[in-house]
């Protein structure tokens, strides 16, 4: 089953433009350090057009209209084409998380119903947003806060609530300067305490993502210039937080796995060395050596399954881990991680 | 098996489709395919008749299904697939949502995959084509969702070469090769690279792409004949009399069918159930044989076809 991934933020936080650029840039694949690709593509041939035809706009200096209904895509994460990840994310309409329209509280409530199947949640806040907030305008810093709030909600929610990830993706990032960029993002783990306070039990990351460099949107035309690959603007980052948490948890599993794996078969070497000893008439007549022989083939066949399963995960897990420092501030229990 | 070819619409899948035929109808290198259906057999004919006249058959309309058996030395070895489909269907803003849920269903059993790539498009520089490339991509990375049985294969069918310039580059491949640099790394995906033309006097490439397929395919039959020797065996061990007391009722079991069979009756006895599991596992045990010496066999032609830089193999 897909691990899903949810994208909330306000009308024109750009989650569905990163959507397309995203898509574009790591369906031709991460580097990693042992030389493999881990790449992000969708296995709709629907979709992709879709995303493509998205893309394509954006080259060709149009912004993507915004989403006039919510849309899941699917997409698979591989590394030499290995499945690491299904993933499901799903693009709320923009203006639903806001809306007090109660023509769109059904719709609003399959919205915030989502937190809970969420492996990840990522909220976008644009840079246009925040810098408009760290100068003073109210409007902008309760649309700020009301995402803080969100969460907070979400945390009363259920008590496992706080062992989902959440990274907040300050967007458009090319809006402001380098100094700008690390005020607002001060700014926003100010104002997001619930994630970002001491205290909290949760991982949260930060990271600012851009599409490009002096990106304008002017009723509509795309001025600026576009730089869509893996790597540049951290379009990598917010697919490769979600990922890594939920490669931590398929580790845990696998070292489960593991562990049940050696007690059984443990256990049939003992059943193996008592029906070796049984006196060999008796064994003429019933002889149970072939079938726990091949019990002891299969479970010995699975335990070294999972640990290449095991070591290939870590390896990318470490990867993985490379990009997010460098690409993000990652913050546990309030405590930002040091590269 | 099931072998699915993917392209866009006029890449040359159906014209590949028409040359297959005409070459391994030929029954050449001892290879070939059987139609199963009459009508495929006829149509398939037709297209192939066509061919030598230097007329290319039209589009597929809609999604067809040849049912084949690859033959060797004229013996049918195993049956597949090879699904041919509309084109059109994957540019389509609105494809008819029936072909395409066929078409997706076809992805995803597919044991093979042929994509096809236009040759006239493949050697323009820039990113025109970058969506339909993209749109292949989505559709290999869709049949790869699936767990295959066995080592999947994949070829890639540089098409129309006959009317691509000599020398020409084929810039669109690069939009693959962050593909073809993972299938180098993987285990479980192979690929191979063709350029393919097909013209009234040269037909034989897509061959090459059979038999990559097939010998891609082999391994699934070879576990079934291991699966079926296997029950066979199980089914002649649960039946064989071992004792001593089994032996002589099965002794008198035996005497008493004989008896029976005088007077018509029919009665299987545990001997006859044993000899006739055994049977069925000597049968299987032949069918793996042979499905072995085939897939060594293609293993051969295809490493000197690599060698021969008539094909590229990933």
């Amino acid at each position: 089953m897909a691990d899903k991934i949810s994208f909330y933020g306000l009308s024109g936080s750009g989650k569905s433009c990163y959507i397309f650029a995203m898509s574009q840039a790591l369906s031709q694949g991460v580097p990693f350090p042992d030389g493999e690709l881990l790449t992000v593509i969708t296995p709709d041939p629907r979709q992709m057009l879709k995303l493509y035809k998205a893309y394509e706009k954006m080259v060709n200096g149009q912004w993507p209209a915004g989403n006039v209904e919510s849309v899941n895509y699917n997409f698979n994460i591989r590394k030499a084409l290995d499945l690491l990840m299904s993933l499901e994310i799903t693009d709320f309409r923009g203006g639903l998380l806001d809306s007090v329209d109660e023509d769109d509280m059904d719709e609003q409530e399959k919205l915030f119903n989502s937190y809970k199947g969420s492996s990840v949640l990522l909220f976008f806040v644009g840079a246009d947003k925040v810098k408009a907030a760290m100068n003073g305008d109210s409007a902008a810093r309760f649309n700020i806060q009301y995402l803080n709030t969100l969460y907070e909600q979400y945390l009363g929610l259920s008590s496992n609530a706080r062992n989902t990830p959440v990274m907040v993706v300050l967007s458009k990032s090319d809006m402001l300067t380098t100094n700008e960029v690390s005020n607002a993002k001060n700014f926003l783990k100010d104002q997001m305490a619930a994630m970002f306070g001491r205290g909290t039990r949760i991982t949260a990351g930060l990271t600012a993502v851009t599409l490009g460099s002096n990106l304008t949107n002017e009723g509509g035309e795309l001025e600026g210039i576009l730089d869509i690959t893996p790597t540049a603007g951290n379009l990598n980052i917010p697919i490769l937080f979600s990922l890594f948490y939920v490669m931590g948890k398929k580790i845990e599993d696998t070292v489960g796995s593991i562990q049940s794996n050696e007690s059984a078969l443990s256990s049939s070497k003992r059943d193996l060395t008592k029906e070796l000893s049984r006196n060999s008439f008796l064994r003429f007549f019933v002889n149970n050596e072939t079938s726990i022989r091949s019990r002891i083939n299969s479970q010995s066949t699975a335990i070294s399954r999972d640990k290449e399963l095991l070591i290939k995960l870590s390896s990318t897990m470490n990867g993985i881990k490379q990009y997010l420092l460098r690409g993000a501030d990652i913050y546990i229990n309030g405590i930002k991680l040091q590269a | 098996m099931n072998i699915l070819m993917v392209g866009h619409s006029g890449a040359g899948k159906t014209s590949f489709m028409a040359g297959l035929y005409k070459y391994v109808g030929e029954d050449t290198e001892g290879y070939g395919i059987a139609s199963k259906k009459e009508s495929q057999k006829r149509q398939l004919s037709r297209m192939a008749a066509d061919l030598t006249k230097g007329q290319y058959p039209s589009g597929t309309d809609v999604q067809q299904k040849y049912e084949f058996a690859f033959t060797v030395v004229g013996d049918e070895l195993m049956p597949f697939n090879w699904i041919d489909y509309r084109g059109g269907i994957l540019l389509s803003d609105d494809p008819d949502e029936s072909d395409m849920n066929k078409f997706m269903k076809a992805i995803k059993f597919a044991d093979a995959l042929v994509v096809f790539l236009d040759g006239e498009k493949l050697i323009q520089q820039g990113a025109k084509w970058n969506m339909e490339y993209d749109i292949l991509i989505s559709c290999i990375e869709s049949s790869l969702t699936v767990s295959h049985n066995s080592w999947f294969p994949i070829s890639f069918v540089i098409t129309k070469c006959d009317i691509v310039p000599d020398g020409a580059k084929f810039y669109g491949l690069s939009r693959f090769q962050s593909l073809f640099s993972q299938i180098e790394k993987s285990k479980t995906v192979g690929a191979m690279l063709v350029q393919c033309a097909i013209t009234k006097d040269l037909y034989h490439i897509p061959f090459f792409v059979l038999a990559y397929s097939i010998y891609g395919g082999t391994p699934i039959y070879k576990n079934r004949c291991v699966e079926a020797y296997n029950a066979a065996v199980r089914r002649a061990e649960a039946h064989r009399p071992t004792s001593f007391l089994g032996q002589l009722f099965g002794g008198v079991e035996q005497l008493l069918s004989g008896i029976a069979s005088i007077v018509d009756m029919e009665w299987e006895t545990e001997y006859d159930k044993t000899w006739a599991a055994e049977y069925s596992a000597q049968k299987q045990e032949q069918l793996f044989n042979q499905l072995d010496v085939c897939q060594k066999e293609l293993e051969e032609k295809l490493k000197s076809w690599s060698k021969d830089d008539l094909v590229t193999i990933f």
